[in-house]
């Protein structure tokens, strides 16, 4: 990975958390979700934990230069109205690559601890959600929505 | 009272009756203006349904090419004007369209705040205006409809309108205006040059066994006119006897008219010399006796009505003057001229008199007459150069108001021209057949360009309109029943119906497309093309329904908008290759507008704009509304005969064919003499002065008894 600013780094883990798969699905309601409850409380909690970690990390940001809201993948919009169970999936191993990826963007934030420290946070609270998706697909195996 | 006349009078007029009692209720009533308004809506739709569909009176009637559930009614006698309304193949189903529109439109109006009492009068008088122009077969009357529809919409755009609605509003009452002033010049034009004495000699001089092409009874002249003409309607009635006795002596004394309705019986008792009919029960009998010997004329007239009852007889006798022989001029042009408003005298005058032949400025007046009326009708259209007024008024208009502006008020300029401006004044419909042609294709090419270039989403649609009334123009110009093509109307039927059809379908499509345009507007405030995406996400159904209506405005297979444009295109190969290739490649640029903006606004995986927490998934008024257009959108599509085309066949198929008879009896012609003459030696100027049509007649005050 080539080296990159602080600044560069803190607004790539913002754009991680504000145009994940749980934001997109907040966002767009896929009306399969809204008729899992468990489902869209453990979603709405995620997002609204992750919006959190953007605030913080974007005053961190504005530091520096201005925040990059950045896009959804226009993938996400091949995924309207699939079934819960799927999109619970798709969301784990979603959230798995995501932790892996803010794992090492941390690490490169060794110049700037502070940033670090927050960062670590993040990727602890995004384990946290990982973990909470994981219950819902196994209660979601048992009982089919 | 002729049920016509009541029926139709009515479904003009509710909306005025309507208007009247919101009138009267307090302002702060809002609901209650608002459902009286959807009521009186619903009612003249209903009334539609119920008068042409389910009443057997006045059934419209498909296999009938003339107009029907006609009425004549005297108005200002003195000028001949009169209240004359009917419908036919041409009108029926614009009307029709009307009523649906404005149910729709009344159903968006629930987004409108602002002085919701004179929003609601002036919204049904805009109705009754719409209504109107599409009845209307007398010119004066045609004009008063005309304008009565121009002030609401002033109003409408200029009250209720955008941010820059005052400008709007007053570029299209001017642009508007100044068609009405070409028209109204067109009119008096047509008026003071027809005469009706003139069309009458032509009907005389016909044979009682030729196939006429002046269909006399079809005109319906009211009685002022008739008294004029030597012509007395001798009674109205259904389930009747009528029995006529003709006058000693009188070789061609008396013709019976019954129009329209069976006529179950007829027998003629040469010993008392009596002619007997019996009329079919749901007959709309107009009797009219006409002398048309020259010769004074009596009859006695028994009019039994039948019914549940007694028979109730009785007995006239009637005197039917002479035809006057008008004394002429120099010219040969008679002194004593019996002027007509009626649209379809007019138009007999237009194709079978050489009333309108007279020279002006090196061009017949009839040529001028087109000219006048087209630009007029062009305004409305609108067509390039013509059409800046629209985008402005689409722009700034409510949305209800733009739906009603694309759905019916721009069809008024194509039925224009195909009512007024071809029957009544085909000299200039064929020698400029080309420049209409043109402007159609350059509009089509024109308008999907500048859409293309848009970045407002209602001014893109808006130059979409431009665009598809461009087909409009195209297919009713498309005069390929030429020399060339053996005077064959068939390929201009296409393109005239295919423009009709056209019409029915840019209604719904384009009326759908600016609702919804109408919809995220609402919600978010701005129409900035580049400030949307991932609406699919967001409002799902509001978005299947926006993709199907604009599909069906891209003129996609299935759908309403590609029956018309397909007609056209193909009915322009036989009058111009190269028309026909640049009209079919506009499909092209259509689908690239409406497909990169469907890509801008509705896909991608996220709204770019502002107000996006106030996108809500569309609600049920929204959804039954644009649900509906959409329906219609797809049965248009899969049942462009059984829907729409059925309906107008008999009269388009007529109207062409007629003008092709035109063209090869009287144009043609013409036009071989005029080459002769240029190939010919030249001649002393004495030697053509026959040939020339006589001068136009300067008409001052006073002058023209």
């Amino acid at each position: 990975m080539s080296e990159s600013s602080t600044y560069d780094i803190l607004n790539r883990i913002a754009i991680l958390h504000s145009r994940s798969l749980a934001a997109y699905l907040h966002y767009a309601k896929p009306w399969a979700i809204q008729a899992h409850p468990k489902t869209q409380a453990v979603l709405e909690q995620m997002v609204a934990d992750q919006l959190d970690t953007v605030d913080r990390l974007a005053a961190l940001i504005m530091e520096n230069g201005p925040v990059d809201p950045g896009e959804f993948p226009i993938s996400f919009t091949g995924w309207h109205d699939l079934s819960v169970d799927w999109l619970v999936n798709k969301l784990i191993e979603r959230q798995k690559r995501t932790i892996a990826l803010m794992e090492q963007l941390t690490a490169e934030l060794n110049l700037a601890p502070y940033a670090q420290a927050m960062a670590r946070e993040a990727v602890g609270q995004a384990k946290g959600h990982l973990e909470n998706l994981q219950e819902v697909a196994g209660e979601l195996q048992v009982s089919p929505a | 009272m002729d049920p016509a006349l009541l029926l139709l009078s009515l479904i003009v007029f509710l909306p005025v009756i309507a208007a009247i009692v919101i009138a009267f209720i307090p302002a702060n009533q809002v609901d209650g203006i608002r459902y009286v308004t959807l009521a009186a809506t619903a009612a003249v739709l209903a009334l539609c349904g119920f008068v042409f569909f389910g009443n057997q009176g006045t059934n419209y009637d498909i296999a009938q090419a003339q107009m029907q559930d006609t009425f004549n009614v005297g108005w200002i006698p003195s000028f001949d004007i009169e209240y004359y309304m009917g419908v036919d193949g041409i009108s029926f189903p614009l009307v029709m369209l009307t009523a649906f529109v404005s149910l729709l439109a009344c159903g968006a109006s629930w987004s409108i705040t602002k002085y919701i009492k004179g929003y609601c009068i002036l919204f049904l008088l805009l109705e009754t205006g719409m209504l109107g122009v599409f009845m209307a077969l007398d010119f004066f009357l045609f004009y008063v409809f005309w304008e009565v529809m121009l002030l609401p919409m002033y109003f409408l755009i200029g009250v209720w309108g955008g941010p820059r609605k005052e400008y709007a509003a007053i570029k299209f009452f001017l642009y508007t205006l100044l068609g009405s002033v070409l028209m109204l010049i067109a009119i008096l034009m047509l008026y003071f040059a027809g005469d009706l004495q003139t069309l009458k000699d032509q009907y005389v001089a016909q044979a009682d066994d030729a196939e006429r092409p002046i269909r006399w009874s079809e005109l319906n002249l009211g009685d002022a006119v008739n008294a004029k003409l030597g012509v007395k309607t001798l009674g109205r009635g259904d389930n009747s006897v009528v029995l006529i006795r003709k006058s000693e002596g009188a070789a061609r004394a008396l013709e019976v008219k019954v129009a329209p309705g069976d006529v179950t019986a007829a027998n003629f008792d040469a010993t008392g010399n009596v002619l007997s009919l019996m009329l079919a029960k749901d007959a709309k009998a107009a009797d009219v006796a006409t002398a048309i010997n020259g010769n004074a004329a009596a009859a006695n007239i028994v009019v039994a009505k039948g019914g549940d009852g007694s028979l109730s007889t009785a007995e006239q006798a009637v005197s039917l003057p002479a035809f006057k022989v008008p004394t002429r001029d120099a010219n040969g042009v008679p002194v004593e001229k019996v002027h007509t408003f009626n649209l379809l005298a007019l138009a007999a005058l237009g194709q079978h008199t050489k009333v309108f032949d007279g020279v002006i400025l090196g061009r017949s007046l009839q040529w001028w007459a087109f000219l006048l009326l087209f630009i007029g009708f062009i305004i409305k259209v609108p067509s390039v150069p013509v059409h800046t007024w629209l985008p402005d008024a689409h722009v700034e208009a409510p949305t209800p108001i733009s739906m009603i502006l694309a759905g019916v008020l721009l069809k008024m300029g194509g039925y224009g021209i195909l009512r007024i401006c071809y029957p009544i004044c085909p000299h200039g419909g064929y020698d400029l057949m080309w420049v209409v042609c043109s402007l159609g294709v350059i509009s089509m090419v024109y308008g999907a360009f500048a859409a293309l270039a848009q970045k407002d989403f209602k001014r893109m649609v808006a130059y979409s309109s431009v665009s598809h009334m461009g087909y409009v123009l195209l297919g009713i110009g498309v005069w390929s029943a030429t020399k060339g093509n053996a005077y064959v109307a068939d390929y201009w039927n296409m393109g005239v119906q295919g423009a009709m059809f056209q019409m029915i379908g840019h209604g719904v499509s384009s009326a759908g497309m600016f609702f919804m345009v109408g919809i995220i507007y609402d919600r978010v405030h701005h129409r900035n093309l580049e400030e949307f995406g991932g609406l699919f996400g967001k409002m799902p159904v509001y978005t299947a329904m926006a993709m199907g209506l604009f599909f069906a405005g891209l003129g996609l297979p299935a759908l309403c908008g590609f029956i018309g444009e397909v007609l056209v295109v193909l009915s322009v190969w036989k009058f111009s290759m190269l028309l026909a290739v640049v009209s079919a490649a506009v499909v092209i640029l259509t689908a690239a507008y409406i497909l990169w903006a469907l890509q801008r606004v509705y896909l991608g995986a996220e709204y770019k704009g502002p107000h996006g927490d106030h996108i809500t998934p569309s609600n049920g008024r929204e959804n039954l509304i644009g649900i509906t257009l959409l329906l219609f959108a797809i049965l248009f599509g899969i049942m462009p005969y059984q829907t729409v085309l059925k309906y107008m066949d008999k009269t388009i198929t007529r109207q062409t064919s007629d003008l092709a008879k035109w063209t090869r009896d009287v144009k043609q012609p013409e036009l071989t003499l005029k080459e002769q003459e240029k190939t010919a030696p030249t001649t002393p100027p004495t030697a053509n002065a026959a040939l020339q049509p006589a001068a136009v007649e300067v008409v001052s005050s006073g002058s023209d008894q």
